[in-house]
């Protein structure tokens, strides 16, 4: 088992997360075994090509899971097991110590209730606090976010923002509680491009503020290099690579992490380079072996038999056959 | 070419999906067994409906005696009259839906297809015409024909077509913007041709969906004014002037009512399992 | 929102201006006048009354005579109950009417939402089941069928109501109401249940419950207000239902409501209680159907500004 743990105090650690959903026809296994730990302060970048499991990991630690979803695996944090908490005890750390945005703000917000209201039913279920007061915080939360003349704001409905506005309005309820972990899912994948770095810098400033953690989910390496301390690297549910951020860019290991950075594009080098791209298409099928051995153009035989194990080498840890060797050795 | 082919595998696919719904096609098969039975079954009878046994008036049910389930005060056969009641109530009702459906596609085809001005005019219309209270709609139309069975289907239709028209609109609305059609135009296929060769073709679907609807809803129709003394008049027997002949006999003889009505609500079940289940098969989207 | 009421009226009185329009001319067409049943009286006669009634005059005329004498709110006489005139007719039926039509609304509402809701909550559960048997049967039991059951299991059977007419205070109005309201409780409860559930589904309800504010309260300040949407917007169309369904309640119960006088003047061709009775009807789902609207745009603040 690969359960190393790598820091006493962790925030939050996750040992060998699964996430199946049940199908009439069949089992999808969407998270395999992760485990990773979350430091105090830091924000952990987790990477990964859609369908690779990522937000399901996050919709697992907050008990948001569609109906047919089932996780087994142990999420610790402030001593208790998330995963196996009833609604009741979730329903106290949800909101509260830990809160997540979503990827789309169009529709994450209740377009029938003002977003003031939407702000501050939190603080009144969880804070007891009186409907003006909680509205008087609300407030001074759209302020921080930079919406500009919030006392008005507070009273519009979703549909009268635009979506950056609306994702402003979104993390401002993710983080009007001060909870110690915040989950952001794809927070700006449906922002234009323009708007993507502003909301991605509000978040990482306004994390370190508060001194909240912050586990970002999202298939673009950019809004890693951007915000993140570290990074995961997952492929078919399964942890490929983890290390610090200037170590995954500068010295990635894993064949696939290479092909991920090869598939980026730089402005800076030779003008005239291809971007590169990883052939093939994540497969749902899955055998024994390495889920990424299909696409691999490294693998060697063992490879497609035999799923690698996760080696540790100090903070960098790396899942693969024909890299992972040399790192034990 | 390609969308005539890729609609017929889809279409394949729906049917699939349709035969695998039990209660839609045990429906299915009770409901072919009733409109058998409608149709051939007076045969089987030396009688009609409208003869008179003056030997058995009110008779009970009786399976040994020629009157199986017994005859009314005029000692009219309930069995046969039953049947023959559910030929004119399905008849009414299958033609019905068609013609209604028929119009309400036509016309909601041409107005989708067409667009602007035409369409907003067109669709004013049907929205005007959505106000009106509808059975009063019905009563009054039935009046102005005269009455009598083509007077009834009339007012009928005329006043079933609306929800066809209203969804087959939208549909066209948005396949009037779609590249087949965008092709056939710039082919210089008319405007006739695009409707009746890809417009009305690909609502079959919704048509289908909301066409099975339309079914129950004019039997349903046309027995709630039969019942009322409007439409389908004695002696000729339909299902709801039965069942209100049965209502003024209900206090002594619960039979009169019954029979009529245990047919009504069956062909009612049915129908509306099967349109349930073409719902599901042809819509998927829509649970 | 004023802008909005103002169009919703207008467009009501023009489909209001069509509906007169449209009765009277049938009512003229169709065959066979008000007296042309009984054949007793002789041709001075006729032309008598029909000076009186100005059946005499061209149609057009009659037709400008009677819209001036809507204005006044004259619905004009009778021409089958020669001393009542139209407005008193309907005046007299109309409490009976309004009374079991609203209480079927009321009963419907209630119990069509909460069988919808249990359903939605619990899918597949026995609660859903028996929701859904009851919606078949409202579906496909029409009111002409369970009515005369009813009365006679009830009623002639049990006694415990009377079969119908209006002795009796309330107990004369249980089955009525009950059998009016049942098609209705089918149908909401049909459209809260697959309305609920898709509403279950939305993002925002997620965002609702990643709050930690509790599943009752997710239901009751998220999800419900979704889930009516469609409901509300259904109340315009079971008026129409209701209306529809009077008509009949009245004939089989007996009971001496509007809906009953406009069968009776219908067959007797009474033209003037007849468009009286259309015109209180269209008048009164038009209203309705524009009440409807105003919830829905109280509910949703996305349809105010709109159209």
């Amino acid at each position: 088992m690969p359960s190393t743990p790598m820091t006493a105090d962790a925030l939050l650690s996750v040992r060998d997360l699964r996430v199946t959903f049940r199908l009439p026809q069949a089992e999808i296994r969407a998270v395999d075994g992760v485990s990773f730990d979350l430091n105090r302060g830091e924000v952990l970048g987790i990477v990964g090509e859609s369908g690779s499991g990522k937000s399901q990991i996050l919709f697992a630690l907050m008990g948001l899971l569609a109906g047919n979803g089932r996780t087994a695996g142990e999420a610790m944090f402030g001593g208790r097991n998330l995963l196996a908490l009833s609604p009741r005890e979730l329903d106290r750390v949800r909101g509260s110590e830990m809160s997540i945005v979503f990827q789309d703000p169009m529709t994450a917000l209740n377009p029938y209730k003002r977003v003031g209201d939407q702000l501050a039913e939190g603080l009144i279920v969880h804070r007891g606090l009186s409907r003006d007061a909680a509205w008087k915080e609300a407030v001074a939360m759209l302020d921080r976010v930079r919406i500009p003349d919030p006392v008005a704001r507070a009273k519009a409905y979703p549909h009268q923002f635009s979506g950056g506005m609306r994702q402003r309005v979104m993390i401002a309820m993710a983080l009007l509680m001060k909870p110690a972990i915040l989950l952001a899912d794809e927070p700006t994948t449906a922002l234009d491009v323009t708007i993507q770095a502003q909301v991605l810098d509000l978040i990482a400033e306004l994390a370190r503020e508060t001194g909240t953690a912050v586990i970002l989910v999202t298939h673009d390496l950019g809004v890693v290099a951007r915000a993140c301390d570290r990074v995961l690297v997952l492929y078919g549910g399964q942890v490929m690579e983890e290390a610090a951020i200037d170590t995954l860019f500068d010295r990635p290991r894993h064949p696939y992490t290479q092909g991920l950075l090869e598939a980026m594009p730089r402005l800076e080098g030779e003008e005239t380079a291809r971007l590169g791209t990883i052939p093939g298409t994540p497969s749902a099928r899955r055998g024994p072996g390495c889920p990424f051995a299909p696409r691999c153009d490294r693998s060697i035989a063992i490879c497609s038999q035999e799923a690698p194990m996760l080696l540790t080498n100090g903070s960098h840890r790396i899942a693969c056959h024909v890299e992972g060797a040399d790192a034990a050795a | 070419m390609a969308a005539e082919t890729e609609n017929l595998s889809t279409l394949q696919l729906q049917f699939a999906r349709f035969r695998r719904n039990r209660l839609a096609i045990a429906s299915v098969w009770v409901l072919a067994l009733i409109v058998l039975a409608c149709f051939l079954g007076p045969f089987l009878f030396p009688f009609t409906g409208e003869d008179a046994d003056f030997d058995y008036i009110s008779a009970p049910i009786d399976f040994s005696s020629p009157h199986l389930f017994g005859t009314d005060d005029y000692g009219r056969d309930l069995l046969v009259r039953t049947l023959e009641g559910g030929r004119v109530s399905l008849t009414i009702g299958f033609l019905g839906a068609l013609v209604a459906g028929g119009i309400g596609v036509l016309y909601g085809a041409v107005a989708g297809f067409t667009g602007g001005r035409t369409d907003s005019l067109m669709m004013r219309m049907v929205e005007i015409l959505y106000g009106f209270p509808y059975v009063i709609l019905v009563i009054l139309l039935s009046l102005l024909f005269g009455g009598g069975n083509v007077a009834l289907f009339a007012a009928i239709v005329f006043t079933l077509w609306l929800t066809p028209a209203v969804i087959v609109r939208s549909q066209a609305e948005g396949l009037a913007r779609r590249e087949f059609v965008e092709a056939a135009r710039a082919g210089g296929m008319t405007s006739t041709g695009i409707v009746l060769r890809h417009i009305v073709p690909n609502c079959f679907s919704v048509v289908i969906v909301y066409g099975s609807l339309l079914v129950p809803e004019v039997i349903l129709s046309e027995s709630f004014l039969s019942f009322l003394g409007i439409g389908i008049k004695e002696p000729q027997a339909s299902w709801g002037n039965l069942i209100q002949t049965g209502t003024s006999a209900m206090d002594t003889d619960l039979r009169l009512l019954l029979l009529p009505g245990a047919f009504l609500v069956a062909v009612l079940l049915c129908l509306n399992f099967i349109a349930d289940g073409l719902r599901d098969a042809f819509d998927p989207n829509d649970r | 929102m004023l802008r909005f009421i103002g169009k919703r009226l207008w467009d009501g009185g023009l489909t209001l201006a069509a509906l007169i329009t449209l009765t009277f001319f049938v009512m003229r067409l169709a065959p066979g006048g008000p007296f042309s049943k009984s054949r007793k009286i002789s041709p001075e006669v006729l032309a008598n009354i029909q000076k009186t009634y100005h059946l005499d005059e061209p149609v057009w005329m009659q037709f400008v005579r009677y819209v001036k004498g809507l204005l006044t709110f004259d619905l004009g006489p009778s021409t089958r109950f020669r001393d009542y005139d139209v407005g008193g007719i309907i005046a007299s039926g109309l409490p009976w009417s309004v009374t079991i039509g609203i209480w079927a609304i009321i009963v419907a509402s209630l119990v069509g939402i909460a069988l919808g809701v249990a359903g939605a909550m619990r899918r597949n559960s026995p609660t859903d089941y028996a929701a859904g048997i009851v919606g078949i049967v409202g579906v496909a039991v029409p009111i002409f069928v369970i009515g005369p059951l009813m009365q006679v299991i009830f009623a002639l059977r049990l006694g415990w109501v009377p079969v119908g007419g209006i002795e009796g205070g309330w107990r004369a109005l249980v089955l009525p109401i009950l059998v009016l309201a049942l098609p209705n409780i089918a149908y909401i409860s049909r459209l809260t249940r697959s309305s609920m559930i898709e509403t279950l589904r939305e993002n925002y309800v997620r965002t609702a419950r990643a709050k930690g504010i509790g599943e009752r309260r997710v239901v009751w300040g998220h999800v419900l207000k979704g889930t009516l949407l469609p409901v509300i917007a259904y109340l315009g169309p079971a008026t129409a239902a209701i209306i529809t369904g009077s008509i009949l309640i009245e004939t089989i119960f007996a009971l001496p409501g509007i809906g009953r006088h406009f069968v009776d003047a219908a067959l007797n061709r009474d033209y003037p209680l007849v468009m009286g009775i259309t015109l209180l009807y269209g008048a009164l789902l038009i209203l309705l159907n524009i009440v409807t609207d105003l919830i829905r745009a109280w509910i949703d603040p996305r349809l105010r500004n709109g159209r």
